[in-house]
């Protein structure tokens, strides 16, 4: 039962690894976004996909919807999004290895776990990151749907430039360069007009603040997140291929 | 004559994993995606309201 291993694998190395993630993401990151909705004004006019509210600290002006309290409930829902998150990066990242070893005879050791882990780090964080930085609640930014696509589509290329980069031969690893750089010579969505909503020049200093420290916190987080994902995933495939692991059992 | 190397339980050496099928492999695939399209896309206020900060943090798109 192939399958049910990676799924149980995936979820064994999402809870650990997204308990992890949260934890990192509490002592910073999520910090830095409940002090930005300090900042956020209602924006009503703007109609590029804002049905959500203004998370956390005022509740009811136009949000009937269900949302977590701020503080435990709030920690508690976030913990459990990020396990779910981890599980979902530990899928496709056991998929890729399991594809790797077994299909195209790579050894995959805990220590090149944390090379998959960097690789997946800079497919998943950076590349998106380049066009369209961390944000934080406060800002406004070109419609959801654009940038939305245009993650998607720089996550895929990028991927598909490292499989390229690592797994074609000779002249054919050329071809990740265009693929890496396509989607930044494209270019992300970008907004027209001022990204702060709040006139305030008080709050825009603050929130230009606030953003600083948020790249830097998430950049932090997210490269030890992946860096144990990597680390998890490569010891699960190395258990399999044991003699002992699951695979002769299975 | 083929040799099959995960035929025979002796032909699994300590690095060799067995391999499998495109149709496994997919359907965890889709696990993953569906995982993190429920996450970090999902446009249902239920699903971003919880998923809030793990969006901001993971660098989807959010808001």
């Amino acid at each position: 039962m192939l399958l049910r291993r990676l799924i149980l694998a995936s979820l064994l190395i999402g809870v650990v690894t997204g308990a992890l993630l949260s934890l990192g993401q509490q002592l910073r990151a999520s910090q830095l976004i409940h002090a930005a909705e300090v900042y956020e004004v209602a924006d009503h006019d703007h109609g590029e996909g804002h049905d959500h509210h203004s998370h956390g600290h005022d509740h009811g002006e136009h949000d009937h919807t269900w949302m977590p309290a701020d503080g435990t409930e709030r920690t508690f829902y976030t913990l459990v999004s990020d396990i779910c998150a981890a599980t979902g990066f530990a899928a496709l990242m056991l998929v890729a290895m399991t594809v790797a070893a077994g299909y195209g005879q790579r050894r995959i050791t805990p220590a090149r776990g944390l090379l998959w882990g960097l690789v997946g780090f800079i497919a998943f964080f950076v590349a998106p990151g380049l066009g369209l930085p961390p944000e934080l609640p406060g800002f406004k930014a070109a419609p959801l749907e654009a940038r939305q696509l245009w993650w998607v589509l720089t996550v895929s290329l990028t991927l598909v430039a490292f499989a390229l980069l690592f797994f074609a031969r000779s002249w054919q690893k050329l071809g990740a360069l265009p693929l890496l750089l396509i989607p930044h010579v494209w270019g992300a969505p970008q907004l027209n007009g001022p990204a702060i909503a709040n006139p305030d020049p008080q709050a825009i200093a603050q929130l230009e603040q606030l953003h600083h420290s948020f790249i830097i916190a998430t950049t932090l987080t997210n490269a030890g997140f992946w860096l144990l994902l990597g680390l998890g995933c490569a010891i699960a495939i190395q258990s399999w291929s044991k003699p002992h692991g699951a695979l002769s059992a299975a | 004559m083929p040799i099959s190397s995960v035929s025979s339980p002796a032909a699994v050496n300590d690095t060799a994993l067995a391999k499998p099928s495109i149709m496994q492999l997919s359907l965890a695939t889709l696990f993953g995606v569906s995982i993190l399209f429920m996450i970090g896309f999902a446009k249902m206020d239920v699903a971003h309201n919880a998923a809030h900060d793990t969006r901001h943090t993971l660098v989807f798109p959010c808001h």
